[in-house]
């Protein structure tokens, strides 16, 4: 029977040496701060331009047609979106942005001119940006000449799209009816998609909320397995600092196989957690920045699933790392270490492998074996839990989370076992009959 | 009382046997040496004790009871095949050994910093282990095996790597130990160590007990009839010598008859009025016994 006290001690002593390390140090909190420093960087130059343009801009209008029949400046009429872009934008506070990525001219100005003598003038004394010209034939034609100043700079835009906002309200004002007006100007003012099942009900069909449905909770899922093999990772490492260090026998002497590997696993998950914690509230700060734009696209997050992910994965941890602490203990050094863990690290890859098939079918044959086969369980069940939920019994969850945790506390005792070998063993190579020789006598 | 009882213990890896039903005793207060060759199965003696590896047959016990897992918080273990964490520091490493064997954190790290200014490596309480010198990381690992006071200590090899003056630190150690009853087995293959410091010994070759008891008792059992006398006098023809020979000081070896008692000569030079300076038995130095074991002589 493990001692609680002493997985304690262990535990706290993997975990302190870990947090302590350099390169722990580096990787947990250099990484968030060198993407927020580069985020930094390509920003400011971003902010000024963008400061830059949000200025209005004054363009002139020589207007021979006489088709806008201005009386003075006027400012282009704003970009009308769909409403349910608008009200994405809305919740977002990112009005600004689309306006600048649709047009970039929704601020321009326009100040008519008597004639392209006074606009000249105006050009050369840095009045306007630049002046159009609109042709005695412009209804025949459409030509609209636009003049910039010799010493413009290479980045100075015009303001088409504003004109031509500009020149469809001139062109319809006194010709239509409002009504026909605003349908000339904005033919299709509301739009939704919908589906129709085999069934004949019928469902609104939205496709980017779909995407963002799954590509959400698959991105956790992928998140939680690197934490488990980052997790792996450390018990490699620290597996050899004990071989190389000589160590492990002093410690066996002082607590039981169960008790150090159980200690090691807590410890250097622990660490291991820390560090994809910190990682993890970049995500969730980039959730929390993104939560309004997803609520107003109506994505529906599989939130059962993401509340089955963390005890499947936690359990896949201790399942994965007593094995690669058992099997590494059995090897000489880092390398020998690496080579005989290898295996237990490739394999809960296993459904990645298959993404591509268990995307296109979450419940198929595929989905429903690695369901049952402990290191690809947990990244199965939450896939199928994600992609099509409906298409999971619930004895399945249930029955592979028992599973997964006969398979854990079996991992552990075997994995305590070899740790035990492994230390005896020494310097030779182990024999494999040897090997479970010994371990059938430390029961 | 026995602290440790080793019973008929039987121990093979693969076809080679290691142990082939080694009993022996280890008395509290006692220093006991755990002798043999190389590979003649210590080690595997040792870490069936430490409850590293377990028996194929046989019982141990341990405080008058059968050995127990929990039995070992009251047990120092100093391995020969030993090292720390190397990139941790000196007093981080003696307080986790420390609570590993039990104690309470607190109560570790001050006894760790007594240890150490005990052992004259209190300025190395911060340093990493990388940055000890051999003997330094010797003494430290010492310390961290004996520093819950355990009942019963396993040294394995602990002069190695040590100078004079840090061997001679360890012998005081140990010492120190048995005045306080408490037991010390002490493995090593420095025999002149055995002789100083031993109480007890046991020998083991090829995985059986060759060799068992008191010091004085196994050098008796294994030495010739021999006496050494140091006397300004010329000695003279004496009854049940059957060799005499000078040593290189001027003292006299002689090698008496099989039934002839030292007491016997003695009192012949006695009564013969020669003046004797020194008179002693002879006894074979644990190093002879040891080869001549090893080599079935």
């Amino acid at each position: 029977m493990a001692r609680i006290n002493k997985i304690g001690v262990v535990t706290r002593f993997e975990l302190e040496s870990t947090v302590k390390r350099p390169g722990y140090l580096i990787a947990t909190f250099g990484m968030p701060l060198f993407l927020l420093l580069y985020a930094g960087l390509v920003s400011i130059p971003a902010y000024f331009m963008t400061k830059k343009e949000s200025e209005p801009q004054v363009f002139g209008i020589v207007d021979r047609a006489a088709v806008l029949g201005l009386e003075g400046s006027v400012q282009a009429a704003a970009i009308e979106v769909p409403p349910e872009v608008a009200a994405v934008l809305e919740a977002t506070g990112q009005q600004q942005v689309l306006a600048q990525a649709l047009g970039g001219d929704a601020g321009s100005v326009f100040r008519p001119y008597a004639d392209e003598a006074a606009a000249r003038r105006a050009l050369a004394g840095g009045e306007i940006a630049a002046y159009y010209l609109l042709a005695e034939d412009y209804l025949a034609t459409g030509r609209a000449d636009v003049y910039f100043a010799a010493d413009a700079s290479w980045d100075t835009k015009g303001a088409r799209g504003a004109l031509e906002r500009l020149l469809v309200e001139g062109l319809l004002a006194d010709r239509l009816p409002p009504e026909l007006a605003a349908r000339v100007k904005r033919p299709i003012a509301a739009s939704k998609s919908f589906t129709v099942a085999a069934d004949g009900t019928v469902q609104p069909r939205d496709k980017l909320s779909r995407i963002l449905g799954v590509a959400v909770p698959l991105g956790f899922t992928i998140l939680l397995f690197i934490s488990t093999m980052i997790s792996a990772g450390y018990l490699i490492q620290g597996t050899a600092v004990e071989k190389e260090n000589k160590v492990v026998e002093v410690l066996l002497a002082a607590a039981d196989p169960d008790e150090i590997l159980l200690g090691k696993l807590l410890g250097l998950g622990g660490a291991g957690l820390l560090q994809i914690t910190v990682w993890l509230s970049m995500v969730l700060a980039a959730g929390i920045f993104f939560a309004g734009t997803l609520a107003a696209l109506g994505v529906e997050l599989p939130w059962f699933a993401f509340m089955l992910a963390p005890p499947f994965f936690v359990a896949a941890y201790f399942f994965i790392g007593s094995l690669i602490l058992g099997t590494g203990s059995l090897g000489k050094n880092l390398k020998e270490i690496q080579q005989f863990s290898m295996i237990w690290s490739l394999l809960p890859a296993l459904p990645m492998f298959f993404l591509g098939v268990l995307m296109t079918e979450p419940n198929g044959v595929l989905g429903k074996v690695l369901t049952w086969i402990p290191f690809s369980t947990p990244m199965a069940v939450v896939l199928r839990m994600t992609l099509e939920p409906e298409g999971i019994a619930w004895w399945e969850i249930g029955g592979s989370f028992l599973l997964m945790l006969a398979a854990t506390w079996f991992a552990i005792r075997l994995g305590a076992r070899l740790f035990r070998v492994g230390l005896l063993l020494g310097g030779a190579r182990p024999r494999w009959r040897e090997v479970l020789r010994q371990a059938r006598l430390s029961a | 009382m026995s602290q440790l009882i080793f019973d008929h213990v039987h121990k093979r890896y693969g076809d080679t046997v290691a142990l082939d039903g080694v009993s022996l005793e280890v008395e509290a207060g006692e220093v006991f040496g755990l002798l043999g060759p190389n590979g003649a199965g210590k080690t595997t003696l040792i870490r069936i004790l430490m409850d590293v590896i377990r028996p194929d047959r046989g019982t141990i016990s341990l405080f008058g009871q059968r050995h127990r897992r929990s039995h070992l918080e009251r047990v120092g273990y100093l391995p020969e095949e030993r090292g720390l964490y190397v990139k941790h520091k000196v007093l981080e490493v003696m307080t986790y050994l420390g609570a590993l064997k039990g104690l309470r954190r607190a109560e570790a790290r001050r006894r760790s910093l007594a240890w150490l200014e005990r052992l004259e490596l209190a300025h190395t309480a911060r340093w990493k282990i990388e940055r000890l010198s051999k003997g330094m990381s010797q003494k430290v690992q010492i310390a961290a095996s004996l520093l819950g006071d355990p009942e019963l200590a396993v040294l394995d090899e602990p002069f190695s790597g040590l100078d004079p003056v840090n061997v001679r630190l360890v012998e005081t150690l140990i010492e120190e130990r048995r005045a306080a009853g408490h037991a010390t087995i002490l493995s090593t293959h420095q025999m002149d160590r055995v002789e100083a410091l031993c109480d007890r010994v046991a020998m083991i070759h090829r995985g059986r007990r060759v060799v068992y008891g008191p010091v004085g008792e196994v050098r008796r059992r294994y030495s010739l009839p021999e006496v050494r006398i140091e006397s300004p006098d010329p000695l003279p023809a004496l009854p049940g010598v059957e060799r005499s020979a000078r040593e290189g000081d001027g003292a006299y070896r002689l090698l008496l008859a099989g039934d002839v008692e030292p007491q016997a000569v003695l009192a012949e030079l006695v009564r013969q009025g020669v003046r004797v300076d020194r008179f002693e038995r002879v006894l074979a130095p644990m190093e002879d016994i040891f080869i001549r074991v090893v080599e079935g002589a």
